[in-house]
């Protein structure tokens, strides 16, 4: 399959779902009554009125977290495409081998830091 | 033409999932009750079947509450962006030798990069809700899903080794009996991970009812609340599938049709382990669950890739 084509495949999965899924809202808008009220549409919050906006900024760990995925992310896509050439080859072998050693060395690093720790 | 079958091929993965999900669901509470020494569903047909059928219906007449301090359009539409990236993921599956819906030269990548997509349906869904324990929920899974998006890939990254191709159907080309207790380790990560990735027990901690009502769907009703549990259980099924083919040779131990039989089997079986973990073992504390991740399962699946590495030099 070219990749053009491949595209308009994987296009078309996407909108597959999507559409079925708007049928059924669609169907689910038909059928459901609809009579709100103030108590009913208010956050669900275990019936007390809200205290405040949860629109607010976030812990910072969650960015460290967001760091270290985006890291080992990225080296597991490369690692992914120079993983397949290790079969029976030593060279491709110990060129990846000497990759990923880097891979596992900044996580032991990061760990010694306390990175991974998640502050309690 | 092509984005016909596409589309398609689309609409039979969501038929897959939904079918599976409305069975799994029935199939969860039958498990549950003897778990818990109860019978599960029994009334409604014989051993409770009909019910499957009587609970879809009940969602589509229950009322659609859009709460008003939401951000509208977000929440109406942001459940969308949870459910079609699971479905589009089943695609990639090999189901027959030599064959999948779509088959892809970078399939493995593929099945483990658009699920992910998955995460921000789930942060936008939370965060337009307006709701504290949504947002709450929907920062945990956030973080919960992206770490151990790492481990899982890591895991797979074992067979791809081992294969030395990212295409699923050369995969299972190459798959050799043996790399069954060779990357069992490599299984048993892709086993949790994925557990953790589709936010069910024992790690549900973004949807922990005793604390967070529902998590990141708490203000969710009628059938928008229908999607996130399908995108549950079609995580559940999706993952299971992919298990049961790459690590566990899925069609592989026998010829045509009793294959494909037998790799059904082996998914529902996975499908039946995830869902006996989930009804026996106690929730994780979320300081715990990052750490088990990165200090334990990331570790182990380098190790996992090592050892296949090194085989592979020989193969």
């Amino acid at each position: 399959m070219a990749s053009a084509e491949s595209l308009l495949f994987v296009i078309g999965l996407a909108l597959g779902p999507i559409l079925f899924l708007v049928v059924m809202l669609g169907a689910n808008a038909i059928l459901a009554p609809k009579r709100p009220n103030d108590i009913k549409s208010s956050a669900y919050e275990c019936g007390i009125e809200q205290a405040s906006s949860p629109w607010k900024p976030v812990n910072i760990r969650f960015s460290t977290v967001a760091l270290l995925f985006v890291i080992f992310d990225a080296e597991t896509v490369l690692l992914f495409a120079a993983g397949t050439r290790i079969r029976g080859s030593v060279t491709d072998g110990l060129a990846v081998a000497l990759f990923g050693a880097f891979l596992t060395l900044g996580l032991f690093y990061e760990w010694k830091k306390g990175g991974l720790k998640w502050p309690a | 033409m092509t984005f016909v079958w596409g589309l398609l091929w689309g609409l039979a993965a969501v038929m897959l999932i939904a079918g599976g999900a409305v069975v799994g669901v029935w199939w969860e509470r039958k498990v549950a009750g003897r778990i818990q020494m109860r019978l599960g569903p029994q009334q409604i047909g014989p051993a409770g079947v009909l019910q499957m059928i009587a609970d879809v219906p009940k969602l589509l007449f229950k009322e659609d509450i859009v709460p008003t301090g939401a951000d509208k359009p977000v929440f109406r539409y942001a459940p969308l962006a949870v459910f079609a990236p699971v479905a589009m993921s089943v695609a990639v599956i090999p189901f027959w030798a030599g064959w999948a819906p779509l088959d892809s030269t970078v399939g493995m990548v593929f099945y483990l990069a658009i699920p992910s997509i998955g995460v921000l349906g789930i942060l936008l869904s939370a965060w337009g809700s307006h709701n504290t324990l949504a947002t709450i929920g929907g920062l945990r899974a956030a973080a919960q899903m992206i770490s151990y998006e790492v481990p899982r890939s890591l895991a797979v990254l074992s067979v791809i080794i081992l294969a030395g191709s990212l295409q699923p159907t050369k995969v299972m080309d190459a798959w050799q009996w043996w790399w069954v207790p060779l990357t069992f380790v490599g299984f048993l990560v892709y086993l949790i991970a994925s557990i953790a990735e589709m936010n069910r027990g024992p790690f549900d901690l973004p949807e922990a009812e005793s604390e967070l009502v529902a998590g990141y769907f708490s203000d969710y009703s009628g059938f928008r609340w229908a999607i996130f549990m399908m995108g549950e259980y079609g995580a559940m099924i999706s993952a299971a599938l992919f298990g049961a083919a790459v690590f566990l040779g899925g069609y592989r131990w026998l010829p045509g049709v009793p294959g494909l039989v037998l790799f059904l089997v082996i998914a529902m079986l996975i499908i039946t382990v995830v869902m006996w973990v989930k009804w026996t073992f106690p929730r994780l504390r979320q300081d715990h669950l990052m750490t088990f991740c990165w200090t334990v399962l990331t570790p182990l699946a380098i190790v996992q890739v090592v050892v296949a590495g090194v085989v592979a030099l020989w193969l």
